[in-house]
């Protein structure tokens, strides 16, 4: 039987670099130098889902909220074994700019994973997680982000270092209809969950930016409350994003991006009762085009990720986890006030 | 737009649009060194007449820094139309007023507004217009006490893609939240030290405009004041 796993936190969901918001609006004068509305529409851009090395403006809070419909790979006809269809990963999250260089999120999963017709599917919320980002930049030296730049200052260099954790609010003890606990399933990992990332982001030219995020989340081992432990396998990141802005109305303060995006991911093996299982973990790598709309101060963000290389463990028995998707469409919200 | 500049300047010795949305303001030289002001539509990208003459005794105050250690001293100018400033200069800087606005339903007037009826806005205008020539150390301090733009570093050793490092003052001191824009185009504010970045594009006329505005309480002629400076200077 082909093994499904935890689907990852869907951490680098904060990733975000609206900057309409970040300057004033000076009103159109008879005499003076036009209003700067035009010129968050001409900054970087932002990744689709990796994060970026965006910190909100000081003071500003963020509304975010995302999902992320897995649809995947079935592989036996047979309906008297169902395997995973599809999964929807809600996230609706606020973050907030503490200073110009350091901003907190607060994260809310939701989490549906449906299998094929007479299988077993579960709901819920899951694990609530609490994030950090610091940015910095070099600029005649390294600098924490500063209250104020230009538009010829953020085509610096700019970096980004985050962390967080989850709390175990999910249910990681949760019963199936047969009354079994399915890790994999769970809404909850039991214990606190760690990440810890860098990203680094640079405007190539006027129209082009690049992103990098490296980032990784740990697990720990959780005793289940029908006596069997987990400990997921760590998971490490290396995202790599081109964003090209194609069309700008400064009138209507409207701004459409296309992005591509080459995400590498390793999962390691998961563990139960401190032993390794099979067909679990492995390495993939997703691409994910799509495109970013800016309008006012609300940015949309929609893509489809696909695993265009997989070498995942054991991998013919793998399925209804991370590089055994068909495909997997993402839209995100967020708004900035 | 760059094209077309670079065509104008070609003709133009000395092209100095003023940010003014309703006209600009440039310097062409005249004899040895001395300096023209006009008025008009050579810059801006609305259509009007090429030169809009302009009343002498809006200029109130004109500086020009001549070379070496010698601080900035007053510039004789005629009170007449153009006016002519006698040069040479490294950089001259001219102060004006160009008085007051009034936004009407039938146009933009050059009236306070406790003279006209129909007012959906007013404003006083103060204008600077800085051109430097050469580098002089003393052009890291401003030379006039009205809005300015101040170099924080010998600009004339950047080339493109370098970073252009201003300060915006008044009275010596510095100015947030000043609007800043790069041949046209905004670019940012400035910082509580009155700092602004910005990255040299192309060659050739760097023209630099920046404004703002504070709002007059309890005054019967105009709602607001703009502060509107242009800095101007050529990089090989």
């Amino acid at each position: 039987m082909k093994k499904s796993r935890k689907l990852s936190l869907t951490h680098n969901t904060w990733g975000w670099y609206l900057l309409l918001s970040s300057f004033s609006y000076p009103s159109l004068a008879h005499h003076g130098v036009a209003g700067l509305g035009a010129v968050g529409l001409e900054g970087p851009g932002a990744p689709l889902e990796s994060a970026t090395s965006a910190t909100l403006p000081a003071g500003d809070t963020l509304l975010y909220l995302k999902l992320d419909h897995a649809k995947y790979d079935t592989f036996d006809p047979d309906p008297a074994n169902p395997e995973s269809d599809y999964a929807n990963y809600w996230m609706a999250g606020i973050g907030y700019g503490f200073t110009s260089w350091f901003s907190g999120y607060f994260l809310v999963p939701y989490h549906s994973k449906v299998d094929e017709p007479g299988g077993q599917d579960t709901h819920g919320f899951a694990d609530i997680s609490l994030m950090g980002q610091i940015g910095f930049k070099y600029d005649d030296g390294w600098q924490l982000i500063p209250e104020n730049e230009s538009l010829a200052d953020l085509e610096d260099w700019h970096f980004t270092v985050f962390g967080g954790f989850t709390l175990p609010t999910g249910d990681a003890d949760l019963r199936l209809s047969d009354g079994s606990i399915d890790p994999g399933k769970s809404t909850g990992f039991g214990k606190p969950a760690w990440s810890l990332g860098l990203t680094a982001t640079k405007m190539l030219s006027l129209r082009w930016t690049f992103n990098q995020e490296l980032s990784t989340i740990g697990f720990q081992e959780y005793t289940y409350d029908d006596g069997n432990s987990t400990k997921f396998g760590q998971e490490v990141r290396a995202n790599s994003s081109l964003i090209y802005r194609a069309y700008s109305n400064p009138d209507k303060r409207f701004r459409a991006d296309a992005a591509l995006e080459a995400q590498y991911l390793y999962l390691g093996r998961d563990k139960t009762n401190s032993i390794e299982e099979i067909a679990t973990g492995g390495d993939m790598i997703y691409a994910v085009p799509g495109v970013r709309l800016y309008w006012d101060n609300i940015s949309t963000a929609i893509g489809i990720k696909v695993p265009i290389w997989t070498d995942l463990n054991e991998e013919s028995l793998q399925q209804g986890g991370e590089g055994t998707e068909d495909y997997r469409f993402i839209i995100a919200f967020s708004a900035l006030f | 737009m760059r094209q077309h500049l670079l065509r104008t300047l070609s003709v133009l010795l000395l092209f100095c649009p003023l940010m003014a949305l309703g006209h600009d303001y440039w310097f062409e030289t005249a004899g040895e060194g001395d300096y023209l002001l006009y008025r008009g539509h050579r810059f801006s990208q609305h259509e009007g007449d090429k030169v809009v003459p302009y009343d002498p005794n809006i200029i109130t105050r004109a500086y020009c820094l001549r070379s070496g250690s010698e601080p900035p001293q007053d510039v004789v100018f005629t009170r007449t139309y153009p006016t002519l400033f006698t040069g040479p200069c490294q950089a001259i800087v001219v102060n004006a007023d160009t008085g007051f606005w009034s936004q009407t339903i039938t146009g933009t007037k050059n009236q306070s507004k406790d003279n006209l009826s129909g007012v959906l806005r007013s404003w006083h205008a103060l204008e600077t217009i800085k051109r430097v020539e050469l580098w002089n150390k003393q052009l890291l301090e401003p030379l006039s006490s009205e809005l300015e733009l101040v170099f924080t570093e010998n600009p004339f050793a950047l080339v493109t893609g370098d970073k252009l490092r201003l300060k915006a003052t008044k009275m010596g001191q510095p100015v947030q939240g000043v609007t800043v824009a790069y041949n046209g185009k905004p670019r940012g504010i400035t910082d509580k030290n009155g700092r602004i970045n910005l990255r040299i594009r192309q060659t050739g006329l760097q023209v630099i405009s920046a404004s703002y505005e504070r709002p007059l309480i309890n005054n019967i002629k105009a709602d607001k004041q703009i502060d509107s400076t242009l800095l101007i200077f050529e990089l090989k």
